[in-house]
């Protein structure tokens, strides 16, 4: 089985299905973008993956592991939680903690863990494994210090934010930030936990255009034999050259999926071939928009 | 009558007024949380229940609210006993409270009374907080517990210090309604000098309560620029 499956899975709200019997797959190491016009479920299915809405049916596998098979309101909070852990999800609308410096947003869901995993050791609810995986990310080997912690967290904090560019930025608040820093610290968070798939949803569609370039660069140097990524996106000439597999999504179907040649090259339906020049046609107009622009 | 003398039983009278103040607030509070908690709850009959509570508590004069506490838990068990009467001499605080009784039974009052408009705004707080903030603390593994106490609840604070401060200068003010039931709190110590003729002990009252609503403002202000590091 492949490292991400996800298999016929169904999603209604009420009586409208938002998802109709979604299957595909991907490796790990590999990225898979998601296209598709507003409205045909690729937030719904992002959302269902991260445990954020449950499914009517179908299964979800990562790594061997059962994530949910049917509806997730019978696993406990507990067991919701532990599986979420693999996954990482980064939202159109950032949503960082506000209260919180941008450090502080990305350590904090760290400490929580190691905290409590430390708490937990030995005792009758013992560690799920993937909380060793998390402990044994932060600590490498060297055994936990508990007056180590925060020194450790922090650092591996600054770390990850300097890899998205934010280096000189970990002491200040969010609404100090651009919208696109706003989005590299929220990446930052996302991969704090180290998760083996990470998804992400229109990242840069509530940017400013000239703030998508610096934001799409830190995705793609995301990419990583360790992990998979779903990116669900609105930049076709992205999504063409960090895509292995291009997925096209239509009310609520998977209606093609390729190769980013198969699918932006030689589109098989008419629903894709529709969708991929409207695209190109607003895109243009953009570009065009954007020369006028007096400054 | 000389001005020390009034002053000194004002004083006595502003000592009630400040620890009928500092005890609604201690009860009020966390009651307050409780039952915002309650009319947020997803099960209906809970939720339904407790907004009912909260529509009368509000809707009715605090001073009848008063009335009520005072009377009818004496109505209700023995005709004509006084309950709240028989709790006078079992407790006496050096704060010149006679009426031990009625100053327990404005307590209960106000803080049931403040504990209703407080769970508004903390409701008012915790419902303004972005979904979008929860589904990332739940998708970063975070328990609702964890979820509650280190996002929702640190953002509150800050949403709701100001409408808190409004509510807040409202019950020191608020506090005079105890001599309705015959707590001898700082007005009710001037009104006692009416009867000696002296009608100034009453105004003068009203700078007691003008020093503490400005410590009060003081104080807000200085919490307010304190949660201006960050923008929600
Ligand atoms: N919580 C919800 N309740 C009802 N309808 C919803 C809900 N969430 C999404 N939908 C509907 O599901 C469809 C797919 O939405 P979405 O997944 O957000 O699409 P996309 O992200 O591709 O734009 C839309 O028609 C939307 O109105
Ligand atoms: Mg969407």
């Amino acid at each position: 089985m492949a490292f991400f499956t996800l298999r016929n899975v169904n999603k209604s709200f009420g009586s409208f299905k938002a998802l109709n019997d979604v299957s595909f797959s991907a490796e790990k190491g590999e990225v898979v973008s998601i296209i598709g016009s507003s409205g045909s479920g690729k937030t719904t299915l992002l959302r269902c993956i991260n445990f954020l809405e449950s499914v009517d049916s179908g299964e979800f596998f990562l790594d061997g592991e059962t994530m949910f098979s049917g509806p997730i309101d019978k696993l406990t909070e507990d067991e919701k939680r532990a599986k979420r852990l693999s996954i990482g999800l980064v939202f159109q609308s950032f949503n960082l903690f506000p209260h919180y410096s941008i450090l502080r947003n990305v350590t904090l869901a760290p400490e929580l863990l190691i905290r409590e995993s430390l708490k937990r050791k030995g005792k009758k609810k013992d560690n799920p494994k993937i909380y060793d995986g998390i402990v044994e990310y932060y600590f490498q080997g060297v055994g936990v210090d508990e007056k180590k912690i925060n020194e450790i967290i922090q650092k591996k904090g600054a770390e990850l934010l300097t890899k998205v560019g934010l280096e000189s930025k970990i002491n200040v608040y969010p609404h100090q930030l651009s919208g696109g820093q706003q989005q590299r610290a929220a990446i930052a968070r996302a991969i704090a936990l180290n998760p083996s798939l990470l998804c992400f949803d229109e990242p840069t569609s509530a940017l400013d255009p000239e703030l998508t370039g610096e934001v799409l660069r830190v995705i793609k140097a995301l990419k990583s034999k360790d992990r998979a990524m779903i990116i669900v996106t609105h930049e076709m000439e992205f999504a063409k050259s960090v895509s292995d597999k291009v997925v096209f999504m239509s009310q609520g179907e998977i209606v093609e999926a390729g190769t980013p040649q198969e699918i932006f090259e030689d589109p098989k339906t008419t629903a894709l071939k529709n969708f991929l020049s409207a695209t190109k046609k607003k895109e243009g107009d953009e570009d065009v928009r954007r020369e006028e622009r007096p400054d | 009558m000389t001005f020390m003398t009034v002053t000194q039983s004002l004083l006595q009278g502003f000592g009630v007024t400040l620890l009928l103040f500092v005890l609604t607030l201690i009860f009020s509070l966390p009651l307050g949380l409780l039952i915002s908690t309650f009319t947020m709850s997803k099960c209906t009959p809970i939720r339904v229940f407790f907004k009912v509570i909260v529509w009368i508590v509000r809707g009715v004069p605090l001073m009848l609210q008063l009335f009520i506490v005072y009377y009818l838990p004496g109505m209700i068990s023995k005709a004509g006993s006084n309950f709240w009467g028989t709790l006078d001499n079992s407790f006496y605080f050096d704060y010149g409270i006679k009426n031990g009784g009625s100053f327990l039974a404005t307590v209960v009052a106000f803080a049931f009374n403040y504990a209703c408009y407080f769970s508004e705004i903390f409701r008012g707080g915790i419902e303004g907080i972005p979904q979008g903030q929860i589904e990332a603390g739940q998708v970063l593994g975070m328990t609702n517990r964890q979820i509650f106490f280190k996002i929702t609840f640190m953002q509150v604070v800050k949403r709701i210090l100001a409408p808190m401060s409004n509510e807040i200068i409202t019950l020191v003010k608020d506090t005079a309604l105890a001599r309705v039931i015959g707590v001898v709190e700082i007005v009710m110590s001037a009104y006692i000098f009416t009867s000696k003729a002296l009608i100034w002990p009453l105004f003068y009252s009203g700078a007691f309560y003008l020093l503490f609503v400005g410590l009060l403002t003081l104080l807000f202000n200085y919490l307010e620029k304190k949660f201006s590091y960050y923008r929600v």
